[in-house]
């Protein structure tokens, strides 16, 4: 699976959508992503891609492209729950 | 040997007044369902004026007592236990604390009897505090987790007044063997007072706030009386914390997290405890999920959903159970238990 299905699997989690509908271009906004979403999706992408996932970035994400390029240039995550 | 802390009864007390998230939804101009997919919660418990802290802790701890089998002729409980601890964020009063006033209502007589503070963790600590009451003596101590935290929430703040309700919940914990079930395996602490700010409320006592809200005094500033919360913050940190206060508590015990049968987290939002659970790798179908119908209890939280899941037959004996919990402080706490062979509670006892 390539980085960009694997960020699909996760953001699908926490919207109506499923991962096949979510290209690069699809626009969080229309997913009815709130606020807690895209913290629980913070938060789930830590988990898959094992990297400290900038919350503020991830509220500031327009698009599953902005999402993958957050993955991409997170550092590994630390077993300190500080660094979350 | 060291004596062991176990659970020999449980009980709770909910106030008669259900508010539903409609009620509150047309005052706070949003709609029930939104209220609903932020947190969950579906409806909660309002006290009255005549009800504080004091006599829903008073109420849970009877239920505990009765749970246990300890019973009295003349409603009174003289030496039936060697401590009272009640957690609590909102006390009667600054002075006295809330638990020598319940352990009055009770009738234990002159045993030690404390209040303790650690927001939403309260529980968790005190259970703690009690397992070191018991190693060191005591043959039987009850806690109890009880607030009025309605009196503490802005009425016109949407997103902090819909999450919190009031209630209370009771253990009666006794000297016993590390090996029965009911026994408290492992308990781990926390905080982090830099967190102060993100979770807190200024204001006076509950019983002021309770004769404030119904005595028709003008409502103070809301900034100097109310809970305020940065809900993002306490959001991660609640799932950081009890994560790993949970992995830790799972380590001293020598406990996998694919052997707890059930986690019990603080009742605060769905999405938090999922999240956790997500976190420790568990399927949500071991968690126990209570807020909907009360709330956020506050240090109430746990031993209400834990009497509710013991009803609902969602707690076997035997069963490993994961208690973790977070709050304002920042305070965290998770404790490690085997599920006590106690009767289902009969139908229809509030």
């Amino acid at each position: 699976m390539t980085t960009a299905d694997r960020v699909a699997a996760v953001v699908a989690k926490w919207c109506q959508a499923s991962p096949e509908e979510l290209t690069p271009d699809t626009r969080l906004d229309d997913l009815d992503l709130d606020s807690l979403s895209r913290l629980e999706t913070a938060l789930g992408l830590q988990r898959e891609f094992r990297v400290a996932v900038d919350d503020t970035r991830m509220n500031d994400a327009e698009t599953i492209a902005d999402v993958i390029a957050i993955v991409e240039t997170s550092p590994p995550k630390t077993g300190d729950p500080d660094a979350v | 040997m060291t004596a062991a802390a176990v659970v020999a009864g449980l009980g709770s007390a909910l106030p008669e007044r259900a508010v539903g998230n409609d009620e509150l939804a047309a005052r706070l101009d949003v709609t029930p369902e939104w209220i609903e997919r932020r947190t969950g919660i579906r409806s909660r418990r309002f006290a009255d004026h005549t009800t504080p802290t004091s006599a829903l802790a008073a109420e849970a701890a009877r239920g505990a007592l009765a749970d246990a089998g300890l019973t009295s002729a003349d409603g009174a409980f003289n030496g039936a236990v060697d401590a009272l601890i009640v957690a609590t964020y909102t006390p009667d009063y600054q002075i006295p604390a809330t638990a020598p006033l319940a352990a009055a209502a009770l009738g234990l007589g002159a045993v030690p009897a404390f209040d303790l503070n650690a927001a939403c963790s309260g529980f968790v600590y005190a259970l703690a505090t009690a397992a070191g009451l018991i190693a060191t003596g005591a043959r039987r101590v009850l806690v109890a987790g009880a607030e009025t935290a309605s009196t503490l929430t802005d009425p016109a703040d949407r997103t902090v007044h819909p999450l919190f309700g009031d209630g209370a919940g009771a253990v009666l914990l006794r000297a016993g063997d590390p090996g029965e079930p009911g026994a408290l395996l492992a308990t781990d602490l926390g905080s982090d007072g830099t967190g102060a700010g993100r979770l807190a409320a200024p204001g006076s006592a509950s019983r002021a706030r309770l004769l404030d809200a119904e005595g028709g005094r003008p409502r103070p500033d809301p900034s100097s009386y109310f809970m305020a919360m940065d809900g993002r913050e306490v959001f991660l940190q609640a799932v950081a914390r009890m994560s790993a206060s949970s992995r830790t508590v799972l380590d001293r015990a020598g406990v996998k997290p694919s052997e707890v049968d059930r986690i019990c987290g603080h009742q605060a939002n769905v999405r938090i405890l999922r999240a956790v659970a997500d976190e420790l790798g568990a399927g949500h179908d071991r968690l126990l999920v209570d807020l909907d119908r009360v709330g956020n209890t506050g240090a109430a939280s746990i031993p209400l959903a834990l009497d509710r899941a013991r009803g609902a037959e969602r707690l076997d004996p035997g069963d490993t159970v994961l208690l973790t919990a977070f709050g304002g402080g920042f305070t965290w706490g998770s404790a490690l238990l085997r599920w006590p062979d106690t009767h289902p509670r009969k139908a229809g006892r509030s």
